[in-house]
């Protein structure tokens, strides 16, 4: 290519900058390097594992036998299809999530418009009750079984003062879901009651005002008038909160490992198990991915929702 | 010529330019206002000369220096803000001190000069307080002794006494003015009070639509606005604004505002020469401010008849509110006319007056573009 | 924070019943960590005791069991190394990339920020296959470092989000002043952003704290015996015929009585840490 004036000339006037861009070219590099560790950083850890167990998922691969690994394609996935116990932990995964959720909300929703009253000692109260959601799952889930414990254990002891029988909680295929249950709607309700709280002090004192001049009770003015305003909280905390029942694992399975039988036996426990006991990783990348699908489901229905209003 | 802006634009995106080719010459130790209401590019126009907001094209130069490239920070310019931005955590004497402490300058003079600072500001006993310790009143004089006490080459100030109360703005526009005598430092300020560009500037620029209409001082652009835009924008109550026409009275160029269908009454007055531009339809808009529009009880030839609908009592002066019966278009922009009277001339309701223009004091407007047509 | 009367609000007599109940229900909601409280001051005997017992003469032993027997005292440092060398990176790196997010124009800024909010919801079980296989091949599965990496990736997303909530409160003009005052980008950060926003800071690092001092999960793969971390050792008291839970007990109230602390002395602010995203 030959080299005329022109190019020359062009090459030595260099790109042209409106006035100003230099300035905002430095901004941006100083931006970057702001930004760039954090974001360098979490690309790395999400891409990596990302990739890895995707390819591992179509992998057949013992943990004791790493040399034997082959791929196999998306048999690993077509196997879960047909499998059993699969389906079971889905089912129970869905159960523990809503139902767990529901509680959660019918709860928070009253106890937050407990709450919601201008009282002294109402701060300290409001402190105290978010203590469970601090709380280690670990021992959380210890101190649950202990009372649920079928001997000593303080509930059965309650139970048997009502008159009422004492079941065997953590044994019994009925009653071991509910517990576990019980469990999260213990540790999670006090999140959502103080976030639908915060959501209904938010409303101005002038509606209120508006609501009571126009004479609704307070059932008429927390259906009419609370609820509808606090729906895009409700959304957002019912989405995160169903997001995290869904991957929950340390509580399960410190309570029960999933038992009796596959009664408790959720997803993240099923992954948990087929890779870490039974050593079959491929299966249990598989498993992982079907959580990962579902829980996407929702964080993108969250995205969207969160990335609507900030606009 | 201590701020030369060349064709300032600023635009944001795909949008519209929020500031378009703005040309200002601002001189040394002025008082210059950029006037305008909310949205019209007056506050970007004050942070391209900061720093704060690149400028998309033109050129900023501050004493003879461009400094179109150059960060915020390396511009010594001050600013004082709408909302003081003082840092809540220090207090007020580190508030005063850091911009000195930045620079280097010795302890011992940051000392001396934030104390001169107080005690010119009166701040002496505060100078220990946090901001969130101070009245509305205190806080702003803290942002004012921030940007002072770097004695600066230019003073930006972005509604600096908006948030204070009606009785403290006027004291301390009053102060503002002082401090502006004694210390005489250059200062851009940004308003949409018009009255308070009328008493604080030595020049104003009357801003609409990112665009510069008039600049001027505050006599000219209160008394030859340039459009009907700058004239409507100054004055309280606004100008009264006519329809009109142009006619050849023999030799002479005459105007008129035709009254009523019924040929009663007339405003009549002979231009001193040719409009510069005769618009084709011969209409005119014709601006008189209320304390020009005059109030007989007589009818006379020239005179405009007017009937009273109420007087609204301002202390010092009152206004009289009139319509024009029959006279549909003649007004514009409202259907009343308002002229000030005397505080102790009362009207009883519909009342009918005949209205005159007080010598040469009125204006005249091309009806399609709302530019003012100066007398050749 | 007060809120206004609300509708069919009973005053006087009434409304101090209903603030009783209130009262009433927040504390027999935290029964359970009493109890376990309680527990933790119990002999072994008592705790096997058919009956509940409530009234009882405290005693010790269990912590002393706890430190003698099961060498507590090293998951103990284990988990503090890690869990505060993670808080402190997350916070650094946070506070940086969460300051190019709310202040400076980056381009595409509002998608990196949700994408990065979006690793929040990975479900660790998802990820921690690849790490434990990762670990292993490049030596440092049961180390502080492995397990401080994964920490960081695991809440870095959602304190950047948090920080970011924090730092758009505070008003774009109080940068503009400092930047005019001749500081630079990171002394405004330094010296302006962050003392405004210490609380927001405060709030974030406890819940990278807590949220990382009770992990399980990944700790229980990525740790063995050197870095295993407080939640694995207690998860151990888990043993075939029984469950020691006097032992149990006393590492509850370990793990709880520096977050009670914490809890209390920044309670308005966390509060705000909460709801922050959620209600604006």
């Amino acid at each position: 290519m030959a080299i005329t004036a022109e190019t020359v000339r062009l090459d030595r006037a260099g790109p042209t900058l409106a006035p100003g861009a230099r300035q905002a070219r430095s901004e941006r590099r100083m931006a970057t390097m702001l930004l760039l560790p954090a974001f360098a950083f979490l690309l790395l850890m999400t891409i990596f594992p990302t990739i890895y167990s995707l390819w591992m998922s179509m992998q057949q691969y013992n943990l004791s036998r790493p040399d034997l690994a082959t791929f196999v394609g998306s048999r690993n996935y077509w196997q879960l299809l047909q499998d059993d116990i699969f389906w079971k932990s889905v089912r129970v995964t869905l159960i523990f999530s809503l139902a767990a959720l529901a509680i959660q909300f019918a709860i928070g929703f009253l106890v937050a418009n407990m709450f919601d009253r201008d009282r002294r000692g109402m701060n300290v109260l409001r402190t105290l009750f978010i203590i469970p959601v601090f709380t280690s799952p670990v021992a959380l889930g210890l101190t649950w079984r202990y009372m649920y414990q079928p001997n000593y254990g303080l509930i059965n002891h309650f139970l048997e003062g009502l008159g009422l029988p004492r079941i065997n909680w953590l044994a019994s295929t009925d009653w071991a879901l509910p517990a576990v249950i019980a469990v999260d709607v213990w540790q999670w309700t006090p999140f959502v009651a103080l976030i639908l709280l915060a959501g209904m002090q938010s409303i101005s004192p002038e509606i209120t005002e508006a609501a009571e001049l126009d004479g609704l009770s307070r059932f008429q003015y927390l259906w009419r008038i609370v609820l509808p305003l606090l729906l895009p909280v409700i959304m957002v905390v019912g989405l995160i909160r169903l997001i995290d029942a869904l991957k929950t694992f340390d509580l399960i399975y410190i309570i029960t490992r999933g038992g009796p039988g596959t009664a408790t036996y959720t997803l993240p426990l099923h992954a948990y198990s087929t890779g870490f006991a039974s050593f079959l990783m491929g299966q249990s990348a598989a498993i992982s991915w079907v959580l990962v699908i579902i829980v996407n489901i929702f964080a993108t229905l969250f995205i969207w929702l969160l990335s609507r209003r900030e606009a | 010529m201590t701020i030369v802006l060349t064709g300032v634009t600023k635009t944001y995106g795909a949008q519209a330019p929020a500031v378009r080719g703005v040309d200002l010459e601002i001189q040394e130790g002025e008082f210059f206002t950029l006037l305008g209401p909310s949205g019209c590019g007056k506050t970007t126009t004050l942070r391209m000369i900061a720093g704060l907001e690149a400028v998309t094209s033109g050129t900023i130069a501050l004493r003879g220096r461009d400094v179109t490239d150059v960060p915020a920070r390396d511009r010594d310019v001050a600013m004082v803000f709408q909302s003081y931005a003082l840092y809540p955590h220090m207090s007020v004497r580190e508030n005063l001190g850091l911009n000195l402490q930045v620079r280097k300058i010795p302890r011992k003079e940051i000392r001396e000069r934030v104390d001169e600072i107080a005690r010119m500001l009166q701040l002496e006993g505060l100078l220990d307080r946090k901001p969130g310790q101070l009245s509305g009143g205190q806080r702003q004089r803290v942002a004012l002794g921030r940007a002072v006490i770097r004695r600066p080459t230019v003073f930006l100030m972005d509604e600096p006494l908006s948030n204070l109360d009606l009785k403290l703005r006027e004291e301390t526009r009053t102060e503002l003015k002082k401090l502006h005598e004694s210390l005489r430092i250059t200062t851009v300020y940004v308003t949409h009070d018009q009255s308070e560009a009328l008493v604080l500037s030595d020049r104003i620029a009357v801003m609409h639509d990112g665009a510069l209409l008039q600049v001027g001082n505050p006599h000219e652009v209160y008394a030859r606005p340039a459009d009907t835009f700058v004239a409507r924008f100054i004055g309280s109550p606004s100008i009264n604004i006519l329809a009109g026409r142009l006619r050849h009275d023999g030799a002479q160029l005459m105007v008129e505002v035709p009254g009523p269908g019924d040929g009663t009454g007339a405003l009549r007055r002979t231009l001193p020469s040719a409009p510069l531009v005769m618009p084709p339809s011969g209409t005119v808009l014709v601006g008189v401010r209320p304390e020009d529009l005059v109030i007989h009880p007589h009818a006379a030839p020239g005179r405009l008849r007017a009937v009273v609908e109420f007087v609204q009592p301002m202390g010092a002066t009152s206004f009289a509110v009139l319509r024009i019966p029959d006279a549909e278009g003649l007004i514009r922009d409202r259907d009343d006319l308002i002229a000030t009277i005397g505080p102790e001339e009362t009207f009883e309701r519909d009342t009918v007056v005949w209205l005159d223009v007080r010598g040469d004091r009125y204006c005249l407007f091309d009806p399609e573009s709302g530019k003012a047509m100066p007398p050749g | 924070m007060s809120a206004a009367a609300r509708p069919g609000e009973n005053q006087g007599f009434r409304g101090g019943i209903a603030g009783a109940l209130i009262a009433g229900f927040v504390l027999f909601w935290l029964f359970p960590i009493y109890w376990i409280v309680l527990t933790s001051f119990k002999t072994p005997l008592i705790i096997n005791e058919k009956v509940p017992v409530f009234w009882f003469t405290p005693t010790l032993e269990n912590y002393r069991h706890l430190f003698d027997e099961f060498a507590f005292a090293k998951p103990l440092v284990n988990s503090l190394i890690v869990t505060t060398s993670t808080t402190v990176i997350v916070i650094v790196l946070g506070l940086l990339a969460s300051y190019a997010l709310a202040r400076m124009n980056v381009p595409g800024g509002k998608h990196i920020a949700l994408w990065m909010l979006s690793l929040r919801f990975m479900p660790p079980i998802a990820i921690v296959l690849p790490f434990f296989i990762a670990w292993q091949r490049i030596g440092i599965i049961d180390t502080h470092i492995g397990l401080i990496v994964v920490y960081v990736a695991f809440n870095l997303p959602f304190a950047i989000w948090m920080l970011r909530g924090f730092l758009v409160e505070v008003p774009r003009d109080l940068d503009e002043a400092a930047m005019l005052d001749g500081l630079g980008h990171l002394a405004i950060l330094r010296r302006i952003i962050l003392p405004v926003i210490a609380p927001g800071v405060a709030v974030t690092a406890i819940f990278t704290f807590v949220f990382a001092f009770n992990e399980y999960l990944m700790a229980l793969v990525l740790t063995s015996r050197n870095a295993s971390t407080v939640p694995v050792t207690v998860s151990k008291f888990i043993q075939p015929y029984s469950i020691l839970w006097g032992d149990v007990g006393a590492s509850a109230t370990i793990q709880l009585l520096p977050i009670l602390v914490v809890v209390f002395l920044l309670q308005r602010h966390i509060m705000r840490g909460i709801t922050l995203g959620a209600v604006k």
